[in-house]
């Protein structure tokens, strides 16, 4: 166990490399000019916009500018960004609470939908209740979450009233009930998915051998679903959810536009689209770290549930 | 003919006082453009029918009860005495000297105030300087008002005056407002204690204007000293209110400037700024009472706030133009009967009745509005609908068989869009086959800087000031074609003089009409097909009042005047 | 009748479990009537497909009941019907008074919870005892079996044993709780040869020291006569004889009895080749009319395809369906054809 962790925290870093390096050229290779964006407006005085290139070293060539980049990083100086010339790492910083909460909020909301639902589902299989489960999640991964997000904001916003839809919150209680309606609708993309693994996975644990010695030992369906069924189910879920949050990171962007929820996803974004170069190679690294860390924590979760991994292989 | 090579500086001394607005304009466009273009994004679920339609049935207008959500939001803001406003997007940083769009604007022009402001109609009126004197055309000075402070108690001087404008001219700091000074060549120098001289190398009828929007906005030199470049992080000035907190992404809070040199003033205690990117949240919000004022209203969803119970769609018209341009330097569109002809051939008044609609007025075949100084609307009519009269020109012209042409136009855009392929269809009766190119707005800019369109493209424009000029300089006179934003080519040398001509005058009503002139030169020269002047639109609720909006709603100090109705 | 056989411990009457399918109902189980007497080890043999695994499983009611479903017949347990019982009172019995081991002790146990947590959980169910007891009780239980540091066995993962000590902890799971009847499916068919003499003389010793019954499921006619006091033979859905073993291995009274001997490798001559039964089992969607073995049947006559033979008694405890068994000349001519194989 202590083996695999350490093996992948080395991994850490030649993967991050990888990713910041083809993130860095992409970027590059876009066109439109940082310069010119920084200030912002098409009449600056050419001397105006040579200091500008001079400042960002926009006039160096490309590898050289990467270099420069690698060099900083080394350091834990993810630079400065171009638009707002604050640095990088505070600019993550602040958005980052938002962020983590939403999606945490999001991931929570979306299990406690997807699990249930999918377990009622394989249980009940090839009943109605399946078939309603089923088109629910079918539903659920074909709206686009802004869709469902703007559904959210006019059914309990514009038309009951019940909840606000702007904004974060102040914190505490206030934000839980701000985040409720943007979580939701992220979770309910994000429970379509589960649902469905939920469901695959519990039928087919439901159809192995062991569960019958169970039920011959006379053990009730509570304990012989729950208890034997659902944990040998749980790989396929843990790997699915795992995903999942990693993609809440920055695909929770939509979300927090239309929620007015200011986040890691919208600060990525607006970076490319201002050609906001340290911004986006930044925050790309730090993604790509929660990200790789997330699937470290994955890995660790099977060994939790799984002897098999735990201790190695089978008799 | 235009000469794209000639170089920037020679045009700068070649053209004495030319291009002031562009700046403001392009970035005014950009900001426009930016925000319709995020908006349209969410078109599939927000636009046209969608969450319009969604809202009338989910009891648009007819909602009677301002039912409230635990506890009442605005019930709370008013004990509170605090005013929410939904900015369109996010703001990049709160100092003056990067202050040049609709969402950095709205929150620093409560924070900091210029020497002199823009009244309801326009006009100039006193601020920071108390009086102020155009000596003469080229210099001005400014009479410091005594005893005003900035909120942390220190006093306003002339040296934070210049420091201020130095700061805006700053190249460290890359500000997009440098032009209003550089332009001219100003100098600007501290006479006395209480009086601030700026000299311009070269005479601009419109440099009057600059220190009312935020490059005349005076900020303490300590601060700019203090903290250099993260000053965008610490804003400091005079005005109603100062910075609070700051929450990157979602919200900029105010509180009120104890030190105020007002009395009275402002009457609320904080103001908060949400940024509510998504047009249907903006409105949503204004309906809760979770925002009592926003603006950039989605075209769709204008009718249902109009009838929101607890608001007031305040609506003027801007200092704007939205039309198409036409490449007047290339065939087949150098030909002035064939830009005639296309003009008839299209149904002006029938884009207005059923694309553009309440958004705008229709223009009468000239970049100025009505309402702007200078205008020559009143002699001018828009291009009647006449199909027989098109047909003739075209006749009479070099190409009477007809031929291609693309239109270049910024998608997604309900308005923009449909006008385009409105414009295409009505073309092909006089036999020009029009290609409607539809771009992400990051490829306009491009298209427009490069000057390498062909054909038609679509082109939005609003002044920075108050005046005709702002809006013909920069598109009309010669030598700002492109990367400027003279996009039609157009050179016209009787225009031209008229134009820099105006630049000098110093007698107001003489300047007019040589501004009323170059107008009619270039309605008779149709480069370009004139839709309308888009309105601007700021709803609020109704318990507040105080505020008119202006064309110039992006220099207004809104804040200092807002108050409860009844208070 | 002995005055045990008079009060069976089961007492399989009739008993019809049918499948629905796309292709019409499957009649797994049409018409099986067994007994089995307290103490008593009963073989229940059969091809695959004969339907015995179903008849054990519906003994307990372990049967899907969505495909398969109880059509006819009982099952009555120290003369209680157990299909009149509600599910929770089943689940009182399984585990409990009838206990069952199953065939593949890998995939019958559950690899994320060790063996000593799933006994326990037997335990735990059915008796009255804390986690400690229960503890101590497996770890007694792993000695009885035969598992060797049964302490420290307590802790392992199914994975981490050999397929012998995993049968031996199903075994010891199934008498946790001092069952009256232990039904085994083929318990020994996946293990080793070797290990399934161990099992099968660990299984008779149980069975002597606790004086349970059991009914043993086996396609395996050497297994049969190693462990068992009686056997009854099953062919598509019914049963066709039964017999106290050294009867039925001396005096088979039905074809298909006579021909699974014959198909037997014999220790005796191993140069002798074993007679496979010509033809294969039938389609249990469609059976044949009369008598279901008669397409196969060497001595088929007129009336075994149009009539049903019914299981009758031939000789005190000696039952068999074939419309001849019992007449001399059957006999002789079974006989026969066994000496040829021979």
């Amino acid at each position: 166990m202590a083996r695999l962790i350490a093996t992948r925290l080395l991994t850490l870093i030649p993967m991050m490399l990888i990713i910041t390096t083809i993130v860095f050229f992409l970027v590059h290779m876009i066109p439109g000019d940082p310069a010119r964006l920084m200030a912002g407006g098409t009449r600056v005085s050419p001397a105006n916009l040579a200091k500008i290139r001079e400042t960002y070293n926009l006039d160096k060539p490309v590898v050289t500018q990467y270099g420069l980049w690698l060099s900083d990083l080394a350091k834990g100086d993810l630079g400065r960004s171009f638009r707002q010339r604050r640095e990088v790492t505070d600019l993550i910083v602040e958005r980052l609470p938002v962020t983590v909460k939403l999606a945490s909020f999001s991931f929570l909301l979306s299990l406690a939908i997807a699990i249930p639902l999918g377990i009622l589902a394989a249980v009940k299989r090839n009943t109605w209740i399946d078939l309603v489960a089923t088109a629910f999640a079918l539903v659920g991964a074909s709206s686009p979450v802004f869709f469902t997000g703007i559904l959210m904001i006019l059914l309990f916003s514009f038309k009951l009233q019940w909840l606000p839809s702007i904004g974060p919150g102040e914190g505490g209680w206030d934000t839980v009930v701000h985040l409720f309606l943007p979580s939701l609708a992220l979770g309910i993309s994000l429970a379509a998915i589960t649902t469905r693994i939920t469901r695959s996975a519990m039928v087919e644990a439901l159809t192995q051998d062991y569960i019958e010695t169970a039920r011959a030992k006379g053990l009730s369906s509570r304990s012989v679903v729950f208890k034997h069924a659902f944990r040998n189910a749980l790989v396929p879920i843990v790997t699915v959810a795992g995903l999942q949050f990693g993609f809440l990171l920055v695909g929770s962007v939509l979300v927090e536009q239309v929620f007015g929820l200011g986040g890691l996803g919208s600060l990525l974004i607006e970076a490319v689209q201002v050609r906001d170069y340290p911004v986006v190679q930044g925050a790309t690294v730090f993604i790509a770290a929660l990200f790789i860390l997330i699937n470290l924590a994955v890995d660790v979760a099977y060994g939790v549930i799984d002897p098999r991994v735990r201790y190695g292989g089978g008799a | 003919m235009s000469d794209r090579s000639r170089n920037r500086d020679d045009a700068k001394k070649a053209d004495p006082g030319a291009t002031f607005d562009i700046q403001m304009a392009a970035y005014l466009r950009q900001m426009r453009d930016h925000s319709f273009h995020r908006r349209g994004l969410f078109r599939l679920a927000a636009g046209s029918a969608g969450a319009a339609a969604l809202m009338t049935a989910l009891g648009g207008p007819a909602e009677a009860s301002r039912k409230q959500f635990l506890p009442g939001v605005w019930a709370l803001r008013q004990e509170e005495k605090t005013v929410t406003f939904g900015l369109e997007g996010d703001v990049r940083g709160l100092e003056p000297a990067l202050s040049y769009d609709f969402t950095a604007n709205p929150v620093v022009c409560q924070i900091s105030e210029g020497l002199l402001a823009f009244d309801a109609m326009g006009e100039l009126v006193p601020m920071l300087a108390e009086t102020w004197e155009q000596v003469d055309e080229l210099t001005y000075t400014y009479t410091l008002r005594q005893g005003v402070k900035f909120s942390d108690g220190s006093p306003v001087t002339v040296e934070d005056v210049v420091a201020s404008i130095a700061r805006v001219r700053d190249p460290e700091v890359a500000g997009p407002l440098a032009w209003m000074y550089d332009t001219p060549g100003a100098t600007v120098e501290a006479v006395d204690d209480m009086t601030v001289k700026i000299t311009l190398a070269t005479p601009s009828a419109l440099f009057r204007y600059v220190v009312a929007t935020t490059a005349g906005h005076v900020i303490p030199k300590a601060q700019i000293e203090k903290f250099g470049l993260d000053l965008l992080a610490n804003p400091m000035g005079s005005g109603p209110f100062m910075l609070t907190s700051w929450d990157a992404g979602s919200q900029i809070a105010l509180e009120r400037n104890p030190n105020y040199w007002q009395e009275g003033k402002p009457y609320f205690d904080k103001l908060v700024f949400k940024i509510v990117e998504e047009g249907t949240t903006r409105v949503t919000g204004l309906k809760n009472d979770e925002l009592q004022i926003i603006t950039n209203v989605p075209p769709d969803q204008i009718e249902i706030t109009k009838g929101f119970e607890n608001v007031n769609f305040y609506a003027v018209v801007g200092y704007t133009i939205n039309g198409l341009v036409m490449r007047t330097d290339q065939p087949p569109l150098d030909d002035v009967n064939v830009r005639k002809a296309i003009c008839h051939a299209i149904d002006l008044q029938a884009i207005m009745d059923s694309l553009v609609k309440d958004t705008g007025v229709l223009s009468r075949n000239t970049a100025v509005p009505p309402d702007m100084p200078g205008s020559a609307a009143a002699e001018l009519e828009a291009v009647p609908y006449d199909l027989a009269k098109a047909k003739e020109l075209m006749a009479a012209s070099k190409t009477p068989e007809g031929f291609k042409i693309e239109l270049a136009v910024v998608a997604p855009n309900d308005i923009w869009v449909p006008q385009a392929i409105a414009v295409q269809e009505a073309l092909k009766e006089l036999n020009i086959e029009v290609e409607v190119v539809q771009m992400p707005y990051a490829d306009m800019i491009t298209l427009q800087q490069s000057g390498e369109y062909t054909g038609l493209m679509s082109f939005q424009w609003g002044s920075d000031f108050p005046d005709a000029a702002g809006n013909l300089i920069p598109l009309f006179l010669s030598s700002n074609i492109p990367p400027q934003n003279n996009h039609a080519f157009y050179t016209n040398p009787a225009v031209d003089a008229l134009l820099n001509d105006a630049e000098k005058e110093l007698d107001q009503e003489t300047r007019k009409q040589m501004l009323i002139d170059a107008q009619k030169l270039i309605s008779d020269d149709q480069p370009w097909i004139f839709f309308e002047h888009f309105k601007w639109f700021m709803p609020m609720n109704k318990d507040l009042t105080g505020y008119t909006l202006s064309a110039l709603w992006y220099w207004d100090c809104f804040g200092r005047d807002l108050k409860p109705a009844g208070a | 009748m002995t005055d045990r056989q008079q009060h069976p411990v089961l007492a399989i009457e009739d008993l019809r479990i049918w499948f629905k399918t796309r292709a019409g109902d499957v009649k797994a189980v049409d018409g099986v009537t067994l007994t089995i007497a307290p103490g008593e080890v009963v073989g229940l043999v059969g091809e695959s497909g004969s339907g015995k695994s179903v008849t054990a499983r519906s003994i307990m009611r372990l049967v899907p009941a969505p495909p398969g479903r109880h059509v006819g017949g009982a099952v009555r347990f120290r003369g209680q019907d157990l299909y009149a019982l509600s599910e929770g009172e089943m689940q009182d019995l399984r585990g409990g008074r009838i206990a069952m081991i199953f065939q593949d002790p890998m995939t019958f146990l559950n690899p994320l919870y060790t063996v000593g947590d799933q006994v326990s959980e037997a335990i735990l169910r059915h008796q009255h005892a804390d986690r400690k007891k229960a503890r101590q009780q497996v770890i007694d239980l792993f000695r009885t079996v035969g598992i060797p540091n049964a302490e420290e066995r307590f802790d392992a993962y199914p994975h981490q044993l050999s397929g012998g000590l995993r049968q031996r902890v199903m075994i010891a799971m199934a008498l946790s709780s001092r069952p009256d009847l232990l039904i085994a499916d083929e318990p020994t068919t996946a293990l080793d040869v070797t290990i399934q003499a161990q099992i099968l003389v660990l299984l008779r010793q149980l069975q002597a020291e606790t004086g349970m019954s059991v009914l043993l499921i086996t396609h395996d006619l050497g297994v049969v006569a190693e462990m068992c006091d009686s056997v009854a033979v099953m062919y598509a859905g019914q049963i066709v004889e039964q017999a106290p073993v050294e009867i039925l291995f001396a005096n088979p009274a039905h074809p298909y009895t006579a021909g699974l001997m014959a198909a037997i490798p014999r220790a005796d001559d191993p140069n002798a080749a074993p007679l496979p039964i010509p033809g294969a089992p039938p389609d249990m969607a469609r059976p044949p009319a009369g008598c279901r073995f008669n397409p196969r049947c060497p001595w088929a006559q007129e009336i075994c395809r149009t009539d049903v033979p019914t299981l009758r008694d031939i000789a005190p405890n000696h039952r068999s369906a074939c419309h001849f068994a019992g007449s001399q000349v059957f006999d002789w001519a079974i006989l026969s054809a066994l000496e040829a194989g021979r």
